[in-house]
């Protein structure tokens, strides 16, 4: 019982890590998304005068980030 | 001296304005310098600028735009390509040279309309007509046509309210008395051969001219008519709402 109790807690332990590994990444990757979706947001205003065009490039350029890093 | 030479330049246009003539132009854009500036920015913002300018570069076989235009009027919009609509390089470039975009000028009634496909609406954005562009004596050779060099600063506020000031320079040719051009651009007194917005140079490709005809051109109607402002400001609700969801 005892060996059980100990291997649920190793368990548990271990996945907490993971899971805890895994939000830190996704946070990593939304940090990194966001950059480019205000870099890109303003570069392009910038290169074409337009709000309109500036916006639409960075939520595409933010899908694209988030596509290749596979982050729903 | 200077007004004898703008004079003589402008002598073809009037001496031409009260004929007919109508044509189509077609626009193919180059790149001649870094269109977004990577300049104090991290390496993956470098990496991901040096993709759009790829986009840009390797799409410009592929983007074509046609200005139909008689005495009056006129219509610009990209030629349609059926592989677009798949290929997000070639749709990133699409957007950033303005082919979401098709644009009805008329000079005699001062109407300049924007027809534009967002949120999944149409809209026809109205916008001021008159440019004002500082005209140059400097001339250069565009095929057979000799072109004069108009400047035209285009002001615009930034995501940080700031006033910026963009410079696009035109090269314009009287010997084609119409005063259209790419992107919307125009009122200039003949037509506008090369256009360089940012890097970015809009060129005539090919040039029909058809001296003596008409053509039809019709103003956009259908869609929810706006003002530039209105349409800008759906843009920054966007961006102002994606930062309060984050935070």
């Amino acid at each position: 019982m005892k060996k059980v109790i100990l291997s649920l807690v190793f368990v548990l332990a271990t996945g907490g890590a993971l899971m805890n590994a895994t939000s830190s990444s996704i946070a990593i990757v939304k940090t990194y998304c966001d950059e480019v979706y205000s870099e890109t947001r303003d570069a392009v205003t910038a290169a074409t005068g337009s709000d309109y065009i500036g916006v639409s490039a960075a939520i595409a350029a933010e899908n694209a980030c988030m596509d290749e890093m596979e982050i729903e | 001296m200077k007004i004898l030479r703008i004079l003589l330049i402008l002598i073809p246009f009037f001496s031409f304005s009260q004929n007919k003539i109508s044509g189509k132009i077609i626009y193919k854009y180059r790149i001649v310098k870094e269109v977004f500036n990577s300049d104090k920015k991290s390496e993956n913002i470098k990496s991901v600028f040096k993709g759009f300018s790829e986009n840009l570069e390797n799409s410009k076989e592929k983007i074509s735009f046609e200005l139909i235009f008689n005495q009056n009027e006129s219509y610009y919009k990209m030629i349609k390509k059926l592989e677009s609509d798949h290929d997000k390089g070639l749709n990133f470039a699409i957007l950033i040279i303005g082919g979401k975009e098709e644009l009805y000028t008329n000079i005699k009634d001062t109407i300049r309309r924007k027809r534009i496909t967002a949120f999944g609406e149409t809209f026809l954005i109205d916008n001021n007509f008159k440019n004002s562009w500082k005209l140059t004596q400097e001339s250069k050779k565009i095929g057979k046509y000799t072109c004069y060099k108009a400047l035209l600063e285009k002001k615009f506020t930034d995501f940080y309210n700031r006033q910026k000031k963009m410079l696009i320079e035109a090269w314009y040719t009287p010997e084609i008395p119409v005063n259209f051009g790419p992107k919307g651009y125009g009122n200039l007194p003949g037509l506008i051969l090369e256009l360089d917005q940012g890097g970015i140079v809009y060129y005539a490709q090919q040039i029909e001219l058809n001296k003596g005809k008409n053509i039809a051109i019709n103003l956009p109607k259908k869609g929810k008519i706006i003002s530039e402002e209105e349409f800008s400001n759906m843009f920054r609700k966007t961006d102002k709402k994606r930062k309060n969801k984050k935070f």
